[in-house]
């Protein structure tokens, strides 16, 4: 066993001069560092905002109507980003929408990708007509515009969040089970898949232990850059009165109810619209750099 | 067949294995590809079987339908008194244990997301009852440490190893379930001459210590012939010339294994005496359509009509080992 | 050494940046090579045998690579120094490359026939019906057969070996002085690898140019260089007359190296391989950088590092970069 140790103690990087070189900081850090930022203060401001700056659906105050941003209310507290046409303070409501606009896309993403990777991993693990029927059905999802789903099941089950959720899930796992189809494909037919398999593995163990850590990065980065389209979905449906309820007012609500106002009162759409707007190119930012740096084979996503 | 009356480990009688061909539009099988036509062999305890043959030649696809990766067209593969092409899945895997294979490529055939003690003790979470859990650790690091690595690695993922030290990784999973039969799949191919001689003593270490049975896949002559006892050649599916180590090298009798022999690049030329050096023209011919008879015989010198009619069999000829030609007769050397 | 090299590499440096810092691929390699002769550079992966022919080609993968240090001259002009533009005519004109793997140096998109032809239509202003006849006899030149019929096929119809033709001919085409082949025969089977290497070696005699072969396989390039250079960690480890060199190997790694290949003639014993892996670039051992792998090391070696010299007894072409050359030399002696 003389020379068969001689690896021993030594160090384990391999002479790597390949012209393959990573250059020395990660693609995308400052973006990756500034949507981060912009989405932690969202974040933050969803959880604790509310909680800050009370928020009463049902309160109206006549005499504090339209007050633009900076005005002090009858009771002498200051709206920041001024008041609506019910006198209700504009800021609470903005901070309230965070909360829901981030709770949909979240939830709504995590349901999708739920669907859509079982769906995804189903269909290119098994292959063959499974993979066929279960992508045929994903061609019919896509060629079905989500408006009119959500016309129907809001006519159907009234608005809701859970509603906006389940048409919204509904709309968007196409594309995790595509990802996640694809990376399944890619991956069962590497030797580290059949050298588990000639252990003796079954399915379930090659799905769980080299499969699923495989789609791993690719699904986050997804669900990165589909979160803004998710939040912006929402906030459509809600305009179009088709998402949540008025008691309950995301962007998309404060948006539609300044919209008779703008003339008068701009900041009412205008506000929420630009809140809305940051917090999707900061998703769309921090999805296209990890997707940079994760896997850039995703590239045309 | 057996030369010393004992059971082979291994027996592979007639062994097909083919793929379906698609038509690129709409998926139809529109022919098949036999990668193994017809393969028999036996694999005597504690021997090895060195398995040569170009890209092609079906020697990787042979080695995958023996191990269960690739299912058998027809044919029968014994293992140990096993038949495993009728086996139900769970005889399967169990008849798996004891069969394990080295691959090739030591870069993409260890899971990146395992530590190299995770990668080690995944056969024992496959099958339990082997190594209690408890002893998970200590086994994982005995067995890196029996091929050579730093048990203190453990915990560190393949990209971290070097080439030669992940194809030892890759080789202390194979060993984790005890196995009886290792196949070795290009199991050196991949290295650096240096790397790839060290692999091969700590090959023949682990032989020599547990008794291992291997199956020798490579299309380096030169290191097939310092790792084999018996040498099998393949060409286009089939086997062409099957042998003790000595007599392929020394005394071949099919034109395929003598071209093969002297294509052979041999670091001092000068310092043998001069070769007889067979240039084959063509390649290798598209196992979707075979020719007629022997497979050989389109780049053979040798080939006559007889050779497009009847397909030589791999039989004893000249008095020696089996041999598929018609007209094997030694090479000119020893004539 | 009247006549002055076609190719003189004189110190040259080339340095990667990677994720762990900067690391010295080539480091200090001086080599000539002479009209006509065949050059073998032999090394293990990470030994920069190909960067080396990157620097010459001038297709370092840019930004990551640059030349540090040296002169490349060729032909009496340096390459390093001149206007990129003439340098760039040059390359494609009197030095072409062959690289490792056909298919990916092939573009899938086009027909053989136009990817050689368009050698010709772009270097020499031909028309297409010129570049389509002259690349038809370029196939029929490096053995295609039925080179006329198979000219409008792709790609991916040929084998590897044909691949590797095609890819001789569209170096071939402008008819340069010198070849570079990286690793031309890796990726192809025993009995095609020979077909190439003899190609390779006709043409080179017929068309008189300097060939150089770079590989990590001592035996395929042993029937045809003149001369060899073994490079370790960048460096240039041994260089002279292949003969000489494989027969009186005076530095410890190439000994090393070829104790390691297996025999096809003589007893089958155990091989006695170099101890140990490559160095990490990132962290070169002080000194000689074989010294942790060398059974002659000694505490100068851990110290000094060895440079590229004569060594006694040997014939002057013959040099070695190790202290106890001698020693190693002498040593072979004994055992023989």
């Amino acid at each position: 066993m003389t020379d068969t140790l001689t690896d021993l103690g030594r160090r384990p990087a391999a002479p790597v001069p390949e012209p393959a070189v990573r250059s020395r900081s990660k693609p995308g850090s400052g973006r990756i560092r500034f949507a981060s930022a912009v989405i932690g203060l969202y974040v933050l401001v969803a959880v604790f905002g509310p909680w800050l700056v009370g928020y009463d659906p049902v309160a109206t105050s006549t005499g504090d109507r339209l007050l633009p941003p900076g005005s002090r209310t009858e009771d002498g507290s200051l709206a920041i980003f001024g008041t609506d046409q019910v006198g209700q303070d504009l800021l609470a409501q903005v901070f309230q929408g965070a909360r829901i606009s981030i709770a949909v896309g979240v939830a709504t993403l995590l349901l999708a990708g739920l669907i859509g990777v079982t769906v995804g991993v189903v269909a290119g693990w098994y292959g063959r007509w499974l993979d066929g029927a279960l992508m045929r059905l994903a061609d019919v999802q896509l060629t079905f515009p989500s408006i009119l789903l959500a016309i129907f099941i809001a006519a159907l089950l009234g608005p809701s969040v859970v509603n906006v959720v389940i048409v919204l899930a509904i709309s968007n796992w196409v594309t995790f089970a595509r990802v996640a189809r694809s990376q399944v494909l890619v991956t069962k037919n590497r030797d580290f898949v059949d050298a588990t398999r000639t252990l003796g593995a079954r399915s379930w163990h090659l799905v769980r232990h080299c499969v699923l850590p495989a789609c791993a990065a690719p699904v986050l980065v997804v669900a990165t850059v589909e979160i803004g389209h998710v939040i912006l979905a929402e906030a459509s449906l809600s305009f179009l009165g088709l998402g949540t309820p008025s008691s309950s007012p995301s962007w998309g609500v404060t948006i539609a109810n300044g919209r008779n106002y703008l003339g008068d009162a701009w900041w009412i759409s205008t506000i929420p619209g630009i809140c809305l707007a940051l917090l999707v190119v900061s998703f769309g930012l921090l999805g296209d750099a990890l997707r940079d740096r994760f896997d850039p084979k995703l590239k045309n996503l | 067949m057996s030369a010393n009356g004992s059971e082979p480990l291994l027996s592979v009688r007639d062994l097909h294995t083919t793929f379906p061909l698609r038509s690129a539009l709409l998926r139809r099988v529109t022919g098949h590809v036999q990668a193994v036509a017809g393969v028999s062999f036996d694999l005597r305890r504690g021997e090895t079987l060195g398995l040569v043959g170009e890209s092609g030649s079906g020697k990787s696809t042979l080695a995958r339908t023996v191990i269960g990766l690739e299912r058998a067209a027809s044919g029968t593969v014994t293992f140990d008194g096993r038949e495993l092409t009728s086996a139900s899945p769970a005889e399967l895997r169990a008849a798996r244990r004891d069969v394990q294979m080295i691959f090739q490529d030591p870069y993409s055939s260890l899971n990146p997301r395992r530590t190299a003690g995770q990668i080690v003790a995944e056969a024992w979470e496959i099958h339990p009852g082997v190594v209690p859990r408890s002893r998970w650790r200590d086994e994982a690091r005995d067995l890196l440490a029996r091929v050579g690595l730093d048990p203190s690695h453990a915990d560190r993922y393949p990209h971290q190893f070097s080439g030669g030290q992940r194809q030892r990784l890759g080789i202390a999973r194979a060993l984790a379930l005890r196995p009886k039969l290792v196949i070795c799949d290009e199991a050196v191919s991949a290295l650096d001459v240096s790397i790839q001689a060290q692999v091969l003593n700590l090959l023949a270490d682990l032989q020599a210590d547990l008794g291992l049975t291997y199956l020798f896949i490579a299309h380096d002559l030169s290191v097939v012939r310092h790792v084999s006892d018996r040498v099998a050649v393949m060409y286009a599916g089939r086997v062409v010339e099957l042998a003790e180590q000595e007599e392929i090298f020394r005394r071949p009798t099919h034109p395929y294994t003598q071209a093969l022999l002297s294509a052979v690049p041999v670091p001092r030329p000068w310092s043998q005496p001069p070769r007889e050096r067979i240039l084959l023209t063509g390649d290798v011919p598209s196992p979707a359509d075979p020719p007629s008879g022997c497979r050989f015989r389109t780049r053979c010198w040798k080939a006559r009509d007889e050779c497009a009619e009847v397909e030589p069999a791999l039989e004893p000829r000249l008095g020696l080992h089996p041999s598929a030609c018609h007209f094997a007769e030694l090479p000119a050397a020893h004539r | 050494m009247t006549e002055s090299p076609l190719l003189s590499v004189r110190d040259l440096s080339v340095r990667f940046r990677t994720g762990g810092g900067h690391v010295r691929a080539v480091d200090g390699v001086s080599f000539d090579v002479r009209r006509g002769e065949t050059l073998a550079v032999l090394g293990e992966s990470g030994s920069g045998k190909s960067v080396t022919a990157q620097a010459v080609m001038g297709i370092l993968p840019k930004p990551a690579g640059e030349i540090a240090g040296g002169t490349i001259v060729y032909d009496g002009r340096d390459l390093l120094a001149e206007d990129p533009n003439r340098v760039r005519r040059l390359r494609g004109d009197e030095i072409a490359m062959v690289f490792q793997d056909p298919l990916s140096s092939l573009n899938p998109v086009f027909r053989v026939g136009w990817q050689i032809g368009e050698m010709f239509r772009r270097h020499r202003g031909a028309s297409r019906r010129a570049a389509r006849a002259a690349a038809v006899e370029l196939m029929e030149r490096v053995g295609i057969p039925a080179a006329a019929r198979r000219v409008d096929d792709f790609p991916h119809q040929f084998s590897g070996g044909m691949r590797q033709r095609i890819m001789i001919a569209m170096a071939l085409a402008l008819r340069p002085r010198l070849l570079i082949a990286d690793e031309p025969t890796t990726a192809l089977d025993v009995t095609v690898q020979a077909q190439i290497m003899r190609l390779l070696a006709d043409l080179r005699r017929e068309e008189g140019m300097a060939l150089v072969l770079i590989t990590h396989d001592l035996g395929v390039v042993a029937d045809v260089a003149d001369r060899a250079l073994l490079m370790y960690a960048g460096r240039a480890v041994e260089t002279g007359g292949i003969r000489e060199v494989y027969d009186h190997a005076a530095h410890p790694y190439t000994r090393g190296l070829m104790a390691s290949i297996p025999d096809l003639d003589g007893p089958r014993e155990r091989l006695t391989p170099v101890r140990g892996a490559p160095p990490n670039l990132l962290a070169l051992p002080s000194g000689c950088s074989f010294h942790p792998r060398c059974p002659h090391a000694t505490d100068r070696c851990r110290a000094d590092d060895p440079v590229l010299r004569a060594v006694d007894g040997r014939p002057a072409e013959h040099r070695a970069a190790c202290h106890h050359a001698e020693e190693v030399v002498a040593g072979e002696r004994e055992r023989v």
